[in-house]
């Protein structure tokens, strides 16, 4: 009985002292919370520095986060890298895609997100993947915020930074997505990410996407000579061509359920192909789709019939000056009635000269003979295939030419100053 | 059986084990606060000063004024800077005092040579010439000296030069030096790296308790720049 009284009473001590240097020693652990609060009320004029950066001749305005908030976030109990899966991802993508959020910004793709259509349906692997169009996203956030040296992750200290966007002036945010478009184009990596989280390298769009290639065409719908009506993957190339190309030149995603609207609305009925006039209206209803945000134009395209085309010419156009063109073919190499591929690059691989097609029907095992045709290496997108001039000028009809430069994407500053861009 | 008479001898014998098992875990307890305090002071960045800073004191001289008398003039009473008995001020040199903290904190400055503004709670000395620096500025912050730790202080410091950054560089490396630490004042010299358009700077760095309110001061020293007038207002900062 004595002994357990004792045991009891100094095990009491002891813990009554454990507990007050805890205490003790944790109370000096809120400081930063302390100096914190002080520093936020700091009144100073920015006179160290002028909050500017340039990239290439343009002179951009930093978003300003003062330094004690960013060393806030120092140890961060997370971080997932690009080429991960991660809720994180998944919380950030979908936050970056909403349009609640950013309603007049283009921060992810749908490509990188592939949301469902209704509610309930299940979600795809690629929102959770880290892909590379997202690193580089963070990569030009971080620049903004004066953080060039922080390698792209999600992190406490990134999710912080990325609830500031919203906060942001438009033409900040602007700024900030401009100058990731532009980084894409420059790097090579500009264009949609395919369901596996691969680059294509360019902007991809096929008619048999499960997305909407069971989608019908209005003026189909009562035809009694298609009681089935007519899908996109049924006759949806041309409005597939008219999505890769246009997304290309505004550096958006605009995908063939939109361009098959347009066809819709404009009564531009989709056979075995489309009239080539569709292709001058539908270009001339997005000239300056989004001229305001990133000072982007689409001309009118050229439309050249067979004896106008000049295959050599038109190599050194889309290979050395950037232009792309929709060709229209007959039945040979790569359809049984009528088609529309776009050709997307020009480049001589072993001595040889092969234009990359960018095939909307996706499913090259349908091609009837190899010859004249190459496999794109490194590639997963089965719509991609070289081709060459001569193979392609045998089965063409006509051709429907976009004579700018894909590469040419303006850079200039929107905002006048640097911005606070802190949650206060 | 008889009740033994505890002494020391026989409860120490009787509890050997339980008190052998309370000394470990207070041992334990204090290998890792020990731990823990020997890492933060490896990782501070200060540099204890060898020699403490010693604030001079100005001797004000009442000017004689010139008069025939037959005895000689009496000698002028020689007045210590600062508050008098009489609740009269005697200025550190000669210039304008501004009194901040109801009279408990004196601001001297030269006003040939720099200007007094006040914008939103600071108080901003700049150069009558121009420029935004180098320059003086004070605000009141509100807590007091005696809730805040010497790394809090250090803290302070590093981040009141930083709010003066577009683009602040890191905390780590902004150097304090010269530190010291009274009762009522807190002093440390700042020396930053030139960083991102901004090129390496200087500061003096002051925390004042008076008046039961807590002032920072904070002077930007430019290479290169004449802050001589800044550094004598800064060095003159008198409170009661």
């Amino acid at each position: 009985m004595q002994k357990r009284s004792n045991f009891k009473w100094l095990l009491r001590a002891a813990l009554c002292l454990a507990v007050c240097l805890i205490c003790a020693f944790s109370a000096s652990a809120k400081g930063t919370a302390q100096t914190d609060s002080l520093l936020a009320k700091v009144q100073l004029p920015k006179v160290l520095g002028d909050g500017k950066f340039q990239i290439g001749d343009v002179e951009f305005n930093h978003l300003l986060i003062p330094r004690y908030v960013i060393e806030q976030y120092d140890d961060s109990d997370y971080a997932v890298y690009p080429g991960e899966t991660d809720d994180h991802v998944t919380e950030v993508k979908r936050y970056l895609f909403s349009n609640d959020n950013f309603p007049k910004n283009e921060y992810v793709t749908y490509t990188q997100v592939r949301p469902p259509k209704a509610d309930g349906e299940s979600r795809e692997w690629i929102e959770t993947y880290f892909d590379e169009h997202l690193a580089t996203l963070l990569r030009t956030l971080y620049l903004f915020c004066g953080l060039e040296d922080k390698e792209p992750c999600i992190d406490e200290l990134t999710r912080y930074l990325l609830d500031c966007l919203p906060q942001a002036s438009l033409e900040m945010r602007w700024d900030i997505e401009a100058v990731y478009k532009y980084t894409l184009v420059k790097e090579g990596n500009w264009g949609t990410v395919g369901r596996d989280g691969t680059l294509d390298h360019l902007y991809y769009f096929a008619q048999t996407d499960p997305d909407w290639a069971r989608e019908q065409f209005d003026f189909y719908k009562n035809d009694p000579d298609f009681p089935n009506g007519v899908t996109i993957q049924d006759r949806g190339c041309g409005c597939a061509c008219a999505s890769m190309v246009f997304s290309a030149y505004h550096m958006v995603e605009i995908t063939p359920r939109i361009t098959a609207n347009y066809a819709d609305a404009g009564s531009w009925h989709v056979s075995y192909g489309l009239p080539n006039e569709y292709f001058q209206g539908i270009a001339r209803y997005y000239y300056s789709f989004e001229k305001e945000r990133y000072g982007t134009e689409l001309l009118g395209p050229k439309i050249l019939s067979k004896d106008e085309v000049n295959m050599e010419t038109l190599a050194d156009q889309i290979g050395n000056k950037g232009y792309l063109a929709i060709i229209h073919v007959k039945s040979g190499a790569f359809t049984s009635q009528e088609h529309y591929m776009v050709l997307a690059d020009y480049r001589e691989i072993d001595g040889k000269g092969y234009f990359l097609v960018a095939d909307p029907y996706m499913q090259s095992s349908r091609y009837g003979s190899r010859d004249q045709l190459l496999a794109v290496e490194g590639s997963t997108n089965d719509g991609l295939i070289y081709a060459t001039a001569d193979l392609l000028y045998r089965d063409c009809k006509s051709l429907i030419l976009f004579e700018q430069d894909r590469n040419d994407f303006p850079l200039y500053c929107r905002t006048s100053k640097p911005e606070s861009g802190w949650l206060n | 059986m008889a009740k033994q008479k505890m002494t020391v001898r026989r409860f120490l014998k009787r509890n050997a084990l339980y008190l052998f098992a309370v000394v470990a875990i207070l041992l334990l307890i204090g290998v890792v606060v020990f731990g823990v305090l020997l890492v933060r002071e490896l990782r501070k960045p200060v540099q204890q000063p060898e020699t403490v800073q010693q604030t001079q004191q100005v001797e004000q001289e009442t000017p004689q004024t010139p008069e025939e008398t037959e005895l000689p003039a009496p000698e002028p009473e020689i007045q210590s800077p600062g508050w008098q008995a009489d609740g009269s001020f005697v200025a550190p040199f000669d210039g304008t005092t501004t009194f901040l903290v109801g009279q408990s904190l004196a601001l001297t400055y030269d006003p040939e040579a720099l200007k007094l503004t006040e914008n939103g709670g600071v108080y901003t000395l700049l150069s009558t010439g121009g420029g935004s620096t180098p320059r003086m500025d004070m605000q009141q912050m509100l807590s007091s000296l005696d809730r805040l730790s010497d790394e809090e202080l250090d803290r302070l410091a590093a981040g009141v030069l930083q709010a003066y950054y577009y683009v602040a560089p890191k905390t780590e490396d902004i150097v304090l030096s010269a530190v010291e630490r009274t009762e009522n004042t807190y002093y440390a010299h700042l020396d930053a790296p030139a960083y991102e358009n901004a090129p390496a700077m200087e500061a003096d760095f002051r925390l004042i308790q008076a008046g039961g309110q807590l002032w920072y001061a904070m002077v930007l020293l430019p290479e290169g720049a004449d802050t001589a007038a800044f550094q004598q207002a800064f060095d003159n900062l008198m409170f009661r």
